[in-house]
């Protein structure tokens, strides 16, 4: 069974010892300071790619038409699809999820899904006969660590830029038209949440973002705080060393400030792409879509 | 006749042992390919004495791999399995994951996110999926007896033959191939669907093979380059120009 290569005792040490003694990382970056983060858009709607450091995220979201489930005839459906495979390490298979995987895919699920950042009653069309199937797939394609805040960028910035075909409803009669003939309309986007990953060294007292793979091989607690522009939206701590609370209360605070510093730049970068492609009046409908995110 | 071509990028992956992404000329269609090699067998039955076994992953870009995946992935494997010299490194695994990025949307379609549906033809995944797959090969060093190219051509209601259709032009093809060829013009690979006739296909082929080797004479010495270089561009040189481009690249990360 192949798997990643564990850091070698030598190199733990010299990381943790680095650490500790003179807070020095690898990539001589300070402790709270992420890597670059680049965020480029397909020729399509809706499809993002979002590089951090050597992590590569590419998102593409996609829509079509179903029935509703029996139990929510009013919402459409929204579904987060993450599946690593081997092109992203040689340590990941096809079709035998990891436990990594499987974390991944609860931790996007619950930071954007449960945390309601798109509004699925928007995607209903007719109540218990049609909705709107919205799909984010997550395709992983370079893997060195910050893979959870790297998806959930991808995905928002995916969302933001998707624009579904519009629809009309005459009585029983429901009509999709073309992109030609009527301008796509984007997602009804209620909060933008992103994720910060905090990694605890030296017994919580000391907090590393975005940690490298080698940084997260090594540490003894990860947090995961997910925060749009004034609130966190959820928290997960899967196991690893205790924290002291006063630390966990002031990551809140980070994450909060690094959401919304990460929300400012995905914006503009939004705004950007969608000027350059204001062919058939997209970046109106865009401030119209926009709006409600503040 | 000015000749569009694919754009080649090797090596833009870390983790994997060679990578490379594919932009197809005729569509928006972009792959990226991730090999991974050599490994060891996962499973000991599929483990070959004296080959190297090989496994293609093609993953679509919006949904989970269907029946035409699977399809493309086992032809993709056929070729490749007849071009590395496996016998090299027996009893290990070349792992090639082929991720489609982007196709096409049908505008047309109300919905316009058919591009890569079931319903589709296999043919052009089937071209950007072969020809990402032998750049990934390349990337990664794998050794190979042969450099192939493959393209896709359409036969039109009125018999003309076009080299990298547009999707509007496949739309109305009453024929579809994808041709591969070798470095020294041997044909490694055709995939023909719709209907037509022998004469139909051999022009076909010949438009292939002057879009993968250049010029028709090409190849009778296995000089690619210097008969390609005056038609316009040809998949060969596209292909010689991205590992010179990775090459260099390469060089100046080193001096660093």
């Amino acid at each position: 069974m192949p798997r990643i290569a564990d850091v070698s005792n030598v190199e733990k040490n010299f990381i943790l010892e680095a650490l500790t003694s003179s807070k020095l990382r690898l990539d001589g970056r300070q402790l709270d300071q992420y890597r670059s983060i680049d965020l480029t858009y397909g020729q399509q709607l809706g499809n993002a790619t979002v590089t951090l450091g050597k992590t590569k995220v590419n998102v593409q979201i996609s829509a079509e038409v179903t029935k509703p489930s029996e139990e929510r005839k009013f919402d459409g459906i929204f579904t987060i699809t993450t599946e690593l495979s081997p092109i992203a390490s040689p340590g990941f298979e096809i079709g035998r999820p990891t436990e990594q995987e499987v974390l991944l895919s609860r931790i996007l699920e619950k930071a954007i899904r449960r945390s309601r950042a798109i509004d699925t009653e928007s995607l209903c069309i007719v109540a218990g006969q049609k909705c709107w199937s919205v799909r984010a797939d997550v395709h992983v394609l370079d893997f060195d660590g910050g893979l959870t805040d790297a998806c959930c960028i991808a995905t928002m910035a995916a969302l933001h830029h998707f624009r579904r075909p519009e629809v009309s409803v005459e009585g029983e009669r429901v009509t999709i038209h073309t992109m030609a003939e009527r301008v796509p309309v984007p997602l009804s986007i209620l909060h933008s949440p992103i994720c910060v990953t905090f990694s605890f060294y030296a017994d919580g007292e000391l907090v590393l973002l975005d940690a490298t793979a080698k940084e997260e091989q090594v540490r003894e607690a990860e947090m995961v705080v997910t925060a749009n522009d004034f609130e966190i939206c959820q928290i997960a701590k899967h196991g690893g060393k205790p924290v002291d609370p006063a630390i966990v209360v002031k990551c809140f605070q980070v994450a909060i400030s690094k959401a919304r510093e990460m929300n400012k730049s995905m914006r503009a970068r939004l705004t950007a792409d969608l000027a350059k492609r204001d062919i058939r009046g997209q970046s109106a409908e865009n401030e119209r879509g926009e709006a409600p995110i503040g | 006749m000015t000749q569009v071509s694919p754009q080649i990028q090797l090596h833009n992956l870390s983790s994997s042992d060679g990578s490379a992404s594919y932009i197809s000329p005729c569509s928006l269609q972009r792959i990226i390919a991730g090999v991974n090699y050599p490994l060891e067998v996962s499973y000991r039955s599929k483990e070959v004495p004296d080959d190297t076994y090989i496994e293609v992953n093609l993953r679509p870009h919006n949904a989970v791999a269907g029946v035409k995946e699977h399809h493309v992935e086992e032809v993709v494997r056929r070729v490749l399995k007849s071009m590395i010299r496996g016998e090299e490194t027996p009893r290990t695994m070349l792992q090639c994951t082929l991720q489609v990025m982007e196709v096409e949307n049908d505008e047309s379609l109300p919905g316009g996110v058919k591009g890569g549906g079931q319903g589709e033809s296999y043919l052009e995944m089937l071209c950007g999926g072969l020809n990402a797959a032998i750049l990934g090969c390349l990337d990664a060093g794998v050794q190979m007896r042969t450099v192939a190219g493959a393209v896709l051509v359409a036969v039109s209601k009125s018999r003309e033959t076009n080299i990298w259709p547009s999707l509007k032009e496949r739309k109305m093809a009453k024929s579809l191939h994808v041709f591969a060829y070798g470095r020294n013009a041997e044909m490694l690979l055709c995939e023909s669907e719709g209907e037509f006739i022998m004469d139909e296909w051999e022009r076909a082929a010949m438009l292939a093979k002057r879009a993968v080797l250049g010029t028709d004479d090409a190849g009778q010495d296995g000089d690619v380059e210097m008969a390609g270089e005056d038609d316009g561009r040809c998949l060969m040189s596209e292909i010689r120009d991205a590992v010179q481009a990775r090459v260099v690249r390469d060089g100046m990360g080193g001096d660093q």
